[in-house]
């Protein structure tokens, strides 16, 4: 059986009962649906020598059988989160038609075969299967009627068993993820690497804070017990003024140490926290440029910077700051334990008495916690969103003199922003008073009952004052634990959450170990049967192959929509095909080290971005080391020179967003048109290059366009036939597949799709010259 | 005007009636009871027979009908299409139908039906466990359509909170899950989700 899904023993004994064997059937796909649209298994089998596809469910219930010469037109129908399978059933077998028959006649017999034809519905099933179902038809297409043998080494199954680049092992679950190569680090210990560069100044902080808590443990037993108890005492062993001095002596001492441990601890910190906050935001942002296109389709800008904004930041500073504090306060209360206990161990109960009630109440607290600083995120990243939208679109917005409307919009999200934080705030201050209260109630009941013990002289008074500076200092361990500690862990869980999924998402171009690096790039492109879908409920590219020699000048004509940029698309490896390959000088795409690719590969595409800065840096923006006589030759070439020396300074301009100097969409295209000349690639994609400009000026271009095109690959997307005058070979793309293809000649002669865009454009044109 | 211009223009308008032709469209009628008739036919999908005054009955064997705003208004603006050829998906708008409801009652059923599974996006019912790892979250739920495991990549974009309060889930593979209220869940399932909303 060929490699697509394996039968299960249910499943093959179903097919025993209806007499088919294991050895006649070649090919199986779990369907996951019933033709209810519920979950179960079924099963869509294949045997050749009954020609037959049989469908069945996996109680046996339903067994229907298709026989493949009166069933006819498989289609795959996409819904949204599921497919239908539909066939239609003729009466008849395929009439044969005799070679020679011509067009017209060999039209009019299908379409009399297919007037009595019914659509019938096979089967549905979830996108789960939608992969394995296109396959399945696909190779019963090249058994049945293609008479090929289909070994199970097929390139067809492939992409079922897709496997990590880096250690050769399959996903898991149809998951991006190599459970082998991303370890499962918990956060905690990720986050330790972006300390190792500072591991002295962390032992600086440690150090300081254990003389710290030395000296907070040691100051009230000098200052109480022994200067109340012993020096102060008559019977003390040191009743002395000497003895006065020298305690507040070392007290002040203590005190002295304690400020500058206190002032080291805390500037290395700040140090660490504003380190560690900058080397994240740089990490995230580097990773968000590694990042796919589709990942920012699928984020918004707003969202984007939130989490390089806020995250990174909100996770450092719990761990420069509240891991320290912690580790301090763990300390402290483990040494006050000790003290307290060991002083009076009865007494000592009654602090532990509102402990479990504090972690109840905080435990039950936790998920709305959690919740609020989610929610907090979310309002604050749609409104950095919609500012972001609204600014970008700005024209629009004064065009359409919506600036009242927009001013009302930001207010509803800022109002969402307000109340989220609003919310999370509240919520903490209100659990706050109630921490304090049970801390004051226990240590009032400690005072009640200590203040007994002395009267009956269970206790010395110094002994009591003592012990009971010491339960002071117990309790703000325990205060920090149960507040500020929780919420900056929720705060910090939360943020290191959404900064673990962006550095944890893969790029969808994953680059191989088994790179290539070519010296040069010649020019030879192929596509291999490629498919691919933005969004996998509806296919951009189907089946499309086509091959170009390299000096081969090739047009892209379609509609809108037609998946000619998609195709620019794939072979500057912007994405991935999800099957089939695309080969450059014979090389998988993906094997090709991409800085090669793109040092060798330029696009001129109708999305035209300037940066902000000088007229020159843009020119030189895929090259920075070009000279200036560079640029001012490649700006020559594109026809930009003259409208560049009538600005102010020249090449020195400043340009783009936020500068003063406004540029035409005709200038901005002749720029990027300077840009791909500067780098003088063997590949080059002009993608409606000239779509924006005036008739004269396109010729102008198309001119230094024809020198820059010669001697490389070129492919040309345009609507306007007239800018596709110069190739040597035109490819119709009509739904995502190449339906004509050949010389302007050859594609006239066809009187196919082509002709029509043809005739419809000359006619257009003659309007014009009529009309004027 | 001189008549050779005359001349020009009437041979003008003589190729665009030939371009016209060739960029021939069909007219997207309002389809009502009064005009049209839908049924289901033998292999189970939809037919439909259209009767517009001044031109000849059209039948069609299969008839594709979308959705035209699938959120917000699922029984209004059905665009009912005639596919191209047999095997295809694609194909031109017979019409609109302005509201399913103004259709017989079994018209409105296997219209409904046939649309419910289209636009397949099972409730959840109750949430089993939902675990997050490698930052994929796993979910287990009972579904109106079965129990069903799934994994939902970056859940912070592929889960949304739509204003009216339903909560969409979309999974690794494009399928949709919907929790249309919250509130109706029993108390564990709120718990597990409560993060979201």
């Amino acid at each position: 059986m060929l490699p697509l899904d394996i039968l299960d023993k249910n499943a093959e004994e179903i097919l025993d009962k209806h007499g088919l064997s294991m050895d006649q059937i070649e090919m199986a796909v779990m369907i996951d649906l019933d033709r209810e649209e519920k979950y179960s298994r079924n099963w869509l089998v294949f045997s050749s020598r009954s020609r037959s596809v049989y469908y069945f469910t996996g109680d046996g219930a339903v067994f229907d059988a298709y026989d493949v010469d009166y069933y006819t037109e498989p289609l795959i129908e996409n819904f949204s989160g599921s497919v239908r399978f539909i066939y239609n059933r003729h009466e008849t077998k395929m009439p044969v038609i005799p070679e020679g028959t011509g067009e017209a006649e060999k039209k009019r017999l299908m379409d009399e075969y297919d007037r009595d034809a019914k659509s019938v519905i096979v089967c549905y099933a979830t996108n789960k299967c939608k992969n394995k179902l296109n396959a399945f038809l696909t190779l019963i297409d090249r058994m049945a009627f293609k008479g090929e043998t289909v070994k199970e080494d097929d390139e067809l199954f492939k992409q079922f068993t897709e496997v990590c680049p880096k250690c050769g092992r399959s996903y898991p679950d149809g998951t991006k993820q190599c459970p082998y190569c991303d370890k499962n680090k918990k956060f905690v210990f990720r986050m330790f690497a972006f300390y190792k560069p500072h591991k002295w100044r962390c032992l600086l902080v440690l150090s300081c804070m254990m003389i710290n808590s030395f000296i907070l443990l040691i100051t009230p037993y000098l200052q109480n017990k022994f200067l109340l108890n012993e020096v102060l005492n008559p019977e003390g062993g040191h009743h002395a003024v000497e003895w006065v001095i020298a305690t507040i002596s070392a007290i002040v001492g203590l005190n002295l140490v304690n400020t500058f441990t206190d002032i080291f601890q805390h500037r290395a910190e700040q140090y660490m926290s504003c380190h560690v906050t900058d080397t994240m935001r740089k990490t995230i942002f580097e990773k968000v440029q590694t990042l796919s296109l589709s990942f920012f389709g699928s984020n918004s800008v707003g969202n984007i910077i939130t989490r390089i904004e806020n995250d990174g930041p909100a996770v450092a500073n719990f761990f420069g700051l509240y891991i320290p504090n912690t580790i301090w306060n763990t300390v402290n209360l483990i040494g006050m334990m000790i003290i307290v206990f060991s002083m009076n161990w009865k007494l000592s109960l009654i602090i532990l008495a509102p402990v479990p009630l504090l972690f109840i109440l905080y435990r039950t607290r936790e998920p709305k916690y959690y919740k609020a600083a989610s929610r907090t995120f979310r309002a604050r990243s749609s409104m950095n969103g919609m500012v972001n939208d609204s600014l970008s679109g700005i024209r629009v917005v004064k065009a359409f003199a919506k600036e009242v409307d927009e001013t009302h919009r930001f207010r509803k999200f800022a109002e969402k922003d307000r109340q989220a934080n609003l919310y999370q705030n509240l919520m903490y201050l209100s659990f706050f008073p109630l921490v304090g209260l049970l801390i004051g109630m226990s240590s009032q009941v400690i005072w009640s009952i200590g203040g007994a013990e002395v009267i009956n002289k269970n206790m010395s008074y110094a002994d009591f004052v003592t012990y009971f500076s010491y339960v002071g200092l117990v309790f703000s361990p325990i205060r920090y634990f149960t507040t500020n500690f929780a919420d900056a862990l929720n705060h910090a869980v939360n943020s290191a959450q959404r900064f673990y999924e962006t550095m944890d998402t893969k790029p969808d171009i994953i680059e191989t170990v088994d790179q290539i690096t070519p010296e040069s790039i010649r020019g030879d492109i192929e596509l291999k049967n490629v498919n691919f879908s933005y969004d996998l409920n509806r296919p951009i590219l189907k089946n499309v192959s086509m091959k170009i020699n390299h000096g081969d000048q090739i047009g892209l004509v379609g509609h809108t929509g037609a998946g000619k940029s998609t195709i620019a698309n794939l072979i500057t490896r912007l994405y991935d095909p999800s099957s089939g390959s695309i080969l450059i000088d014979g090389i998988d795409i993906k094997k090709i080290n991409p800085d090669v690719l793109r040092k060798n590969m330029a696009i001129v595409s109708q999305e035209i971005f300037i940066f902000r800065g000088t007229v020159a840096d843009n020119i030189r923006y895929a090259r920075p080391d070009a000279s200036l006589e560079e640029v001012i030759d490649a700006a020559k070439a594109a026809n930009a020179h003259d409208f560049i020396m009538a600005m102010p300074r020249g090449y020195d301009t400043i340009v783009g967003i936020g500068s003063s100097r406004a540029m035409s969409g005709g200038e901005q295209q002749r720029i990027s048109i300077a840009r791909a000349i500067l780098l003088a690639p063997k590949i080059l994609i002009l993608d409606e290059a000239t779509a924006a400009m005036d008739t004269e000026t396109e010729r102008l271009i198309g001119k230094s366009l024809d020198s820059l095109v010669e001697g490389r690959t070129s492919i040309s997307i345009a609507h306007r036939l007239s800018t596709l005058k110069g190739c040597n070979r035109l490819n119709v793309i009509e739904d995502g597949e190449i339906v004509e293809s050949g010389t302007h000649e050859e594609l006239i002669r066809l009187r196919g799709i082509y002709y029509k865009l043809y005739k419809l454009q000359s006619e257009a044109n003659k309007k014009i010259v009529v009309g004027g | 005007m001189s008549d050779e211009k005359k001349i020009n223009v009437s041979a003008e308008e003589n190729e665009e009636a030939l371009v016209d032709a060739l960029f021939a469209k069909r007219i997207s009628y309002d389809l009502t009871p009064d005009n049209s008739r839908f049924f289901l036919s033998e292999g189970g999908l939809i037919s439909m027979e259209l009767s517009v005054p001044d031109k000849e009955k059209e039948f069609f064997e299969r008839v594709i009908i979308i959705r035209s705003f699938p959120i917000s208004n699922p029984t209004g603006f059905l665009s009912v299409r005639a596919p191209d050829s047999r095997g295809s998906e694609k194909g031109e708008e017979i019409g609109i139908i302005h509201d399913i409801n103004d259709f017989p009652e079994e018209t409105v059923k296997i219209i409904s039906e046939e649309l419910d599974k289209r636009y397949f996006i099972p409730e959840i019912t109750k949430v089993h466990s939902i675990r997050d790892k490698y930052g994929f979250s796993y979910w287990d739920c009972d579904t109106s359509s079965g129990r069903r495991t799934f994994i939902v990549s970056n859940p912070y974009s592929n889960i949304r909170l739509l204003d009216d309060g339903r909560l969409l889930v979309e999974d690794m593979d494009g399928s949709n899950f919907c929790i249309p209220e919250k509130k109706k869940l029993d108390n564990s399932s709120q718990r597990k989700i409560e993060a979201f909303y």
